[in-house]
This record gives structure tokens, C-alpha cells and sequence, in this order.
């Protein structure tokens, strides 16, 4: 039995690389998995990667040496070379060392395909294979400490040497049970990725690459590691990392540089590895941007916030109708980059990727990362076939098929615990909402394909997780960890509040405040109080703001002039404020999210503010408070009620297609011409009846109109009819 | 020791001020305003941060000064478009010698006025913008020492930061009427009033002006109207 996994970044080998695989595929008795052009280590010469790493169950670590062609050139040394090396690494781990000896078996073998008679050059001592050869040379190899125990050690080991996540600054805390204390310990915890996550970051596919995965799995970081990772190995490639919200670019920047400092001691440079808004606008390289560099490039019009939302509308469409009017102006641009890198997709209509995907050179290498549910506009992203649309015969640009390596699933959660997450998305569907008059289901919206829930983390655990079925489903330890919730009581963890009134809530919020920095030993930056509309959050959070300043807590709030890296400043102990947009690619330990009651509504448009809801509560790396008043509050208190009882399992009857596309119609945004149209004639209506009412219009005026009716909404008007009788 | 009188109440007199602007939703961060003591008898009313502002007097260019404000959070408070405000007060006893109270618009965003909509729903790309800001930085100095009657008036006002331009001012601006100058002048439309909602005036300063000062063009603080 052969059980052994690929991961293929680059090496600059492919023939090589192609040759190895298919060759170790076919040796029998093999479990493990393979790297290709990994790790990356810096060593005082400067950079240095390996062609291929194995790491398998039965013979340790098997370091490659790649040779294309038929020259091996220095081999021997070069095999002292890399054995001194990552032994160096991997000694720093304490658990595969015993004395000074370190306990996996590291072997080191030159792998030349095209070298017919290897044994002519071999070198005692020295391994060096060809295809035909290769399985006896593994025969060869041996390790007496084998253990599954070791192999996994070893295997985290391997995958930990890119690691780079730290926290922003140093905690001081004196009592070990305060809450600084726990998000200390939290942050010192997840330290490295995960085997998902470092796959993610090697593995880039010639063409276009879907990046899926849930708030506070890693997308971001995943991005970032990987553009840095493709630049360390192409220093030559021009690569963008683009991404919707401002405040990403700091974070990118910083990951970025650790990356590159830590895994090849080099400083990124910074021409050839852009960190660019999607938008940007004329003066200078930071304010650059996708779109601004396309219509420079290409000579076109250039629309500013301004100038876009008068002609194609506001907000979302601004920047859609901006993007499609320069796709379909004639001339194209000549290939600008080697790969572009998009985080927060779901943000941004199919034009903005179909614009990244034309300004990039053959294979078009495109990678873009999303979560549905963050989505704040309530337009959710295509699948790619739509997106890049179709050739002449009518075939798709892009299809991913069932390939893992294109169409990745990050579900593992290391921002938000169990109870957090679930509550999330039990709010943002709508799983324990109460069906309003003559709806079948309570639910806001639902994932198309049942079979999403089992890729984002969730198991089973009653019923089936099919359309019309009813499912209970729950959180796995694999994918949601347990410490992330073992430092607090689960009512601390997330807990709902409704106050009488908004001067109530305030009045509570800053207590809360006040006792989180003087008593809980939380530091400024741990706090974020988010007001998820972002349209009244200025006049909304300034009375909240102001008496904390009269108590003299410092506070801002994030608006378009915060500087990117100081939305949390360390240096300056201050409480951030925030509407929903600027709250998105940020966390914090401690999250208030305040006046949810705007959350819960009869009207139009409640995906996109169950939407908002769900990306606050997921800001939270550890606690979280949702408070409001009023009618809204104590219903979403219900709908958190109902899932805490069921020990944070959603429990619900998976919608039929019937039902699935009424909800797509029920709660879609609709623009507010539509809005107003619609208003407009319900209005309408309602006087006619009045006028029937009263005897004004009778009854025989409006025949004709009836008439109009077909035979199924006639059904409907009756069914209606007599049900109020 | 005692804390000079005038001193403290211009500290509390900012004080106020900034509570305003916080609750208005129009100041999106701020330094506390605090009152310190330099010597025997110098008191100075500052905000935190204050240690960065010489390089406001430095020749750089206006987009790295307005930057590096910015960065160093060398202001007492920062508004909602990005303009920045700083008010020095430095007083001798219970004279008040110096003042220098500062706006420095920003050069990369829209003002205010021109799209106050997009500014208080605060909307996500408002930073888009191509058209090439002009930026007007102004400043209303104060200084007992170096002045010189018609060429150096006590309290001039000092329009984009030229060198020459020194327009005489009849008396020190106290916190109050600087902020009411600026949100009249720079953020008030006519949906939006910020002036309005100001705490009333609580302090005055003497009249500084000379007499050949006052016949040439000048700026009139109003005290009288609002005693």
C-alpha cells in the first residue's frame, strides 16, 4: 500500500519534480507526504530551499536533491550540505532530540531521471537514483526510532518551519486568571499553521485558484505566506496582493516582510511584490491600485469614488460599474504580473476579478479567497464558470473542477471558539429564527449545496444533511479546538444583553469598558465596539465615545483617514470604535456589538444584515457581547437562546430548491429605486383597498384589473382571502 | 503652588470643545488636552504628543508633514475628513504669551464640505479620489515676544503657511471661538450644524491690537458680543 501525499510548490525543477512523483507514487510500503521546493530556510549564505522533502511513517525524512539534465555536478557536498542544514532546524524542536541526537533519520538523496547509469557517478555512502532505481535505494533506507508518535512530531516540525504568526506586541499581566492573562496564553498557542494552511501556502496552480474558508481560519495569512513564498522563489515574477478593505494593508505588508526576513533573510522588495488597493488613485505607489494601474496602462478613464458613483450608483456599484466599463472599452492591457492574489472576494463583483484575470500573463496565475458569509452587500459571489465567463465554442474560461488543489477549503477556526462561531451562523442563517405569517421557514438564507457544511467543520450528528431533511449539526473538536474555549465559562464567552433603552446599553457599555482595562487587565487595543450600520455609527457611537472621554479613556474611531497599521495602536492605548466595513479583517479579544436590534427587521435586505452581524460576532478571538434593545433585541435573544439550549447545535430543516429560491427573492437587497418602487406600490394598493373599504371605488371598478390575475396567483389571492376569514 | 486661573480654564475650555466634537461623530480621534507646568511660573496648555510638533515649523513637504502628524498623533484631535487641529497655549503667570492653534487640512481626501453625505454614512471608498487637492493649512499665532507694531502684529493669522502673510488679528483666540472659526468656515453645511451645538463661551482675551494695526485690514475677534 502506497499512502503518500503531494504538496507541490515550486522548485524551479518541473521535469525533475513530475519524474519524483510518479516514481515515489508507484514504490509500495510508503505512507507520508511530500513537499516540492520546501521548507525555505535562511542561512547565513542567504536563502535556501529544498528541491523536495518527504516525510514519511516507515524510513524518517527524505531530503531530494534534484537534477535535471544529465549533469550532478557537486552532489556529495551538497548532500552534507542539506542533511547540516535541517538537522540545524530541526534540532531546535525539542521533542525529536534525545542528548544530542536528533531522533527522526534524516536521509538525503540526488534524484537524476535522465542519467541512465547512475551507479557509474554513485559515491559510497552518497544515495543517487533514477526512476528505475529509486524504490531500492528507499529500500535501503532505514529508521530504527520509527514511532506514529515521532512521524507526527517530526511531520509539524517540518510544517512549522514557515511559521511567523506572532502576536502585535508584548502583554504584561499580573494575575493569572484576568482576561489578559487568557488572551495571552491564547495568542502564544496558535503559533504555527496548520497542514491545511501550509498546503494552501505552497501549492499554487497554473491558473486560477479558489481559496474558501471561514472567518478566522487563515485566509489572510494563508495569502499573505504565499505571495511571500512565490516571490522568494521568483524574485523575477511581478506579484499583486490586493484585498477590499483599506486596513489589510498593514497586516499584508508585515506578514509579508516576516516571511520573507525569516524563511530567506531577505527584505521583500517591494517592487516586484506590490501590496495594492483594488481601487487606488493618481499620486505616487501608495496610493496605486488595480483598477488605476489598468486604465493607466491601457489609457482609459479613470473614475474616482466620486465621478463612479454618479455614473454607475453608489456604494458596490460604484466600483463594479467602474471596473466592467473598463473591461469593455476595446484594448486589453499587455500582461502586467505573474499572479495576483485577492483576499476578501466576496466584497467585490465578478468585474474586479475578471479585470485582475486580464492584466495577467499566461498561466494566468489568479488566487482569490472569500467567505461567503461576510459578504456585506448581499450580491454573493458566482461560481468561476460565471465569473470569467465562456470561449467561442461556448466552454468556460475557468472551471475547477473537483480538484482540491484549485478550489481549497480552509475549516479549521483558530479567531473564534465553538460557541462563538456557531452563534455566528446560527444568527446569520437565521437556523432558530421564528417563521414570520405565511413563510415555511424562519431561515435568512442557506447554503445551496448541503454538503458546504461538512467542508466548512460542522459533523452530522442527527438526521441528514440533505434538501428537505431535517440535520442537527455541530462543531468537531478537529476543526473548532478546544482551547479556544477551555479559558471561559461558555456564558462568558458569548453573551446576549437586551436593555430597556440605547441610553441603557450605553451607560452598561462603558462600565464594561472601564472594568475590562482597570480590573480585567485587558489592554486598549483588545477592545473593539462595533454599531453594524454603518450609515448612523458616527451619530450613534459619539455619546458612547464622549463619556468615555470624560472619564478619560482614549478612544477613536476607524474612519478614512485611520491610517491603515494604526487601527489598533499599541503604542497609544485606545478604545476602537467602528461601523461594520471598517470592522472587517480586524480582531480583538473583547468585541461589543452594540444596537444589534437594527439586525433583526420584517423588511428587505435581512441576509446583508444578518451578514454584518455575523462578521462582528466574528471579530472576537475570545469574547463576545451582543447587546441592543427594543423589539429586534429580543428577538435575535430568542434565536441565541434557542441554540444555547441545544448546546450550540443548529438544528433545522434544510430548505427544499423551492424554498431555497424563494429566499433568495425574500431577502435579496434590492437598489433603492427598486426599494422605493416597491414602496411605492404596496402604497398604492393599500389606498385602493381603503377606497373599497370606505365605498369609494366599488368593487366593479377594479374588475377589469383583476382580470388581469392568472389562474394560479387568483388561487393565491383566495388561499389568502379565506385564511383571514 | 498655585495653578494660574486663565490656564486651567482654557484647558477645560478645549476640554468641552472636544466632548462636542466626539458626540457631533466629526472628531474621529484626539489627544487630551492637559495642562503643564514648565517652570516657576510657565504653564502650558498642550495635548499629548505634543513632543513631534517642531516638525510642523521644518521645510518638508505638506504631504509628508500632514503625514507625519498623522503618524506621530501630534494634534488635539483629528477630524473627520483628516484635518487636523492643534491648539498651544503658553501662559506666564496668569498672562497668556503664546498661542499657536493650527488646521492642516488633508491633501489626499475631499473636505468635508464637498460631500458631507459620504463623510457621515462613511462610506467605504471615500478615499478614491483623483482630482488634486489644494490644501490650506492655517494657522492664528500669538506671541508677546517677538511682536513689532504693523510688521509682526501680537495675534496674525497666517494663510498656507507663507512665510510673509501675517494678517492682524485684534486679540488671542480662545479654544472656543478657534473651533467655531474652523467648523464655520470648513464643516458646516446646511444639514450639518456643528457650531450649534458648541458649549458656550467662557473665556476673553485682551485686545492686542495697535493702533496702526487697526487701520490696516484686519480680523476682529468678537469678545464683546458674546461677554
Amino acid at each position: 500500500m502506497n499512502r503518500l501525499h503531494f504538496t507541490r510548490g515550486t522548485n524551479g525543477k518541473p521535469v525533475a519534480s513530475e519524474e519524483l512523483e510518479k516514481a515515489l507514487s508507484s514504490i509500495e510500503g510508503l505512507t507520508g507526504d511530500c513537499f516540492f521546493g520546501y521548507p525555505l530556510i535562511a542561512t547565513p549564505e542567504g536563502k535556501y530551499f529544498l528541491d523536495a522533502t518527504l516525510v514519511t511513517r516507515e524510513k524518517g525524512i527524505i531530503l531530494f536533491d534534484l537534477v535535471e539534465g544529465t549533469n550532478v555536478g557537486e552532489y556529495v557536498s551538497r548532500h552534507d550540505d542539506l542533511a547540516n542544514k535541517i538537522e540545524a532546524k530541526l534540532k531546535l524542536h525539542k521533542e525529536l532530540v534525545k542528548g544530542r541526537h536528533l531522533l527522526p533519520a534524516l536521509h538525503v538523496v540526488t534524484f537524476a531521471p535522465a542519467i541512465e547509469d547512475v551507479g557509474r557517478i554513485a559515491q559510497k555512502g552518497y544515495s543517487i537514483a533514477n526512476a528505475e532505481g529509486l524504490a531500492d535505494v528507499i529500500a535501503g533506507l532505514s529508521w530504527e526510532e520509527a514511532s506514529e508518535e515521532l512521524y507526527r512530531q517530526t511531520l509539524s516540525a517540518i510544517e512549522s518551519l514557515s511559521s511567523i504568526r506572532k502576536s502585535r506586541s508584548k502583554r504584561e499581566v499580573a494575575r493569572p486568571d484576568s482576561r489578559g492573562a487568557k488572551l495571552k496564553r491564547l495568542e502564544d498557542s496558535i503559533a504555527t499553521l496548520d497542514h491545511r494552511q501550509n498546503r494552501a501556502v505552497i501549492e499554487t496552480v497554473d491558473g486560477v485558484q479558489r481559496i474558501r474558508g471561514l472567518a478566522g481560519s487563515g485566509k489572510t495569512i494563508v495569502l499573505a505566506l504565499k505571495a511571500a513564498y512565490l516571490h522568494t522563489q521568483h524574485p523575477d515574477w511581478r506579484i499583486a496582493v490586493t484585498f477590499h478593505t483599506r486596513s489589510l494593508k498593514g497586516q499584508f505588508k508585515r506578514l509579508i516582510t516576516n516571511f520573507c526576513i525569516e524563511q530567506s533573510g531577505e527584505e521583500p522588495d517591494w517592487t516586484k511584490i506590490r501590496v495594492v488597493n483594488a481601487w487606488g488613485a493618481p499620486g505616487g505607489d501608495e496610493r496605486d491600485g488595480i483598477y488605476y494601474e489598468f486604465c493607466r496602462v491601457t489609457g482609459q478613464d479613470f473614475h474616482d469614488f466620486r465621478s463612479a458613483s454618479l455614473r454607475f450608483g453608489g456604494n458596490d456599484k460604484a466600483f463594479d460599474g467602474a471596473c466592467s466599463a473598463a473591461l469593455n472599452a476595446a484594448r486589453l492591457p499587455p500582461p502586467l504580473y505573474d499572479a495576483i492574489l485577492v483576499d476578501e472576494a466576496q466584497d467585490f463583483a465578478p468585474s474586479f476579478l475578471r479585470l485582475c484575470y486580464s492584466m495577467l500573463r499566461e498561466p494566468k496565475r489568479l488566487v482569490y479567497a472569500y467567505d461567503e458569509l461576510q459578504n456585506l452587500s448581499g450580491a454573493s459571489l458566482p461560481p468561476p464558470e460565471e465569473i470569467f465567463g465562456t470561449d467561442e465554442q461556448g466552454r468556460p474560461h475557468v472551471t475547477l473542477g473537483n480538484d482540491s488543489r484549485r478550489d481549497v477549503i480552509l475549516q479549521k477556526c483558530y479567531r473564534n471558539s465553538r460557541p462563538v462561531l456557531v452563534t455566528a451562523h446560527s444568527l446569520g442563517f437565521g437556523i432558530y429564527r421564528t417563521p414570520t405569517k405565511n413563510t415555511e421557514t424562519g431561515l435568512v438564507q442557506m447554503f445551496d449545496q448541503p454538503a458546504l457544511w461538512e467542508e466548512i467543520g460542522y459533523r452530522v450528528r442527527e438526521g441528514e444533511l440533505r434538501k428537505g431533511s431535517r440535520v442537527v449539526l455541530e462543531r468537531t473538536d478537529e476543526t473548532s479546538p478546544r482551547f479556544l474555549e477551555e479559558h471561559s465559562d461558555i456564558d462568558d464567552l458569548v453573551h446576549f444583553y437586551k436593555f430597556e433603552s440605547e441610553a441603557e446599553q450605553n451607560t452598561w457599555l462603558i462600565e464594561q469598558i472601564a472594568k475590562n482595562l482597570t480590573k480585567d487587565e485587558l489592554r486598549h487595543d483588545d477592545i473593539i465596539v462595533i454599531h453594524p450600520d454603518p450609515i448612523s455609527a458616527r451619530e450613534r457611537l459619539g455619546p458612547i465615545r464622549k463619556a468615555l472621554f470624560e472619564r478619560g479613556i482614549q478612544n477613536h474611531l476607524a474612519g478614512v483617514d485611520t491610517d491603515a497599521d494604526v487601527f489598533f495602536k499599541t503604542e497609544t492605548p485606545s478604545v476602537t470604535f467602528t461601523g461594520i466595513y471598517r470592522a472587517k479583517g480586524n480582531e480583538a479579544g473583547m468585541v461589543y456589538i452594540i444596537n444589534a436590534q437594527d439586525c433583526d427587521t420584517s423588511g428587505m435586505g435581512l441576509a446583508s444584515l444578518r451578514n454584518r452581524l455575523f462578521t462582528a460576532i466574528t471579530r472576537s478571538k475570545a469574547w463576545v457581547r451582543v447587546v441592543g434593545h427594543g423589539r429586534g433585541m429580543e428577538k435575535l435573544l430568542d434565536e441565541f437562546d434557542s441554540l444555547k439550549s441545544r448546546d450550540f447545535r443548529l438544528d433545522f430543516t434544510y430548505p427544499t430548491d423551492e424554498i431555497l429560491s424563494k429566499l433568495r427573492v425574500v431577502h435579496r437587497d434590492l437598489s433603492p429605486a427598486d426599494k422605493a418602487r416597491k414602496e411605492r406600490n404596496i402604497k398604492g394598493f393599500d389606498q385602493t383597498i381603503d377606497g373599497i373599504v370606505s365605498g369609494e371605488i366599488d368593487l366593479d371598478d377594479v374588475a377589469g384589473s383583476l382580470n388581469k390575475l392568472n389562474a394560479e396567483k387568483r388561487a393565491e389571492l383566495l388561499r389568502l382571502l379565506e385564511g383571514r376569514k | 503652588m498655585t495653578v494660574p486661573q486663565t490656564a486651567q480654564r482654557t484647558r477645560d475650555d478645549l476640554t468641552g470643545l472636544l466632548s462636542s466634537l466626539i458626540e457631533r461623530g466629526v472628531a474621529d480621534d484626539q489627544n487630551f488636552p492637559v495642562l503643564r507646568r514648565l517652570s516657576e511660573d510657565t504653564w502650558e496648555v498642550t495635548f499629548d504628543g505634543a513632543d513631534h510638533v517642531s516638525i510642523a515649523m521644518g521645510d518638508i513637504d505638506y504631504q509628508d508633514l500632514h503625514r507625519e502628524l498623522g503618524d506621530k498623533r501630534s494634534y488635539s484631535v483629528k477630524l473627520i475628513d483628516g484635518g487636523l487641529l492643534q491648539l498651544l497655549y503658553l501662559f506666564k503667570g496668569d498672562a497668556l504669551v503664546k498661542h499657536r492653534l493650527a488646521f492642516y487640512p488633508s491633501p489626499n481626501l475631499r473636505s468635508f464640505q464637498d460631500d458631507p453625505d459620504a463623510y457621515m454614512r462613511d462610506e467605504l471608498f471615500i478615499e478614491i479620489v483623483s482630482r488634486r487637492i489644494i490644501p490650506f493649512p492655517l494657522r492664528f499665532d500669538y506671541d508677546v515676544e517677538v511682536a513689532r507694531d504693523m510688521v509682526h502684529p501680537h495675534c496674525h493669522l497666517t494663510l498656507g503657511d507663507v512665510k510673509g502673510c501675517r494678517i492682524p488679528v485684534s486679540a488671542p483666540l480662545s479654544p472656543r471661538w478657534f473651533i467655531e472659526f474652523i467648523l464655520r468656515n470648513f464643516y458646516q453645511t446646511e444639514e450639518h450644524d456643528f457650531v450649534l451645538a458648541l458649549p458656550g463661551h467662557s473665556l476673553t482675551f485682551a485686545t492686542t491690537l495697535t493702533k496702526g494695526e487697526s487701520a490696516l485690514m484686519h480680523v476682529v475677534v468678537p469678545y464683546e458680543t458674546c461677554a
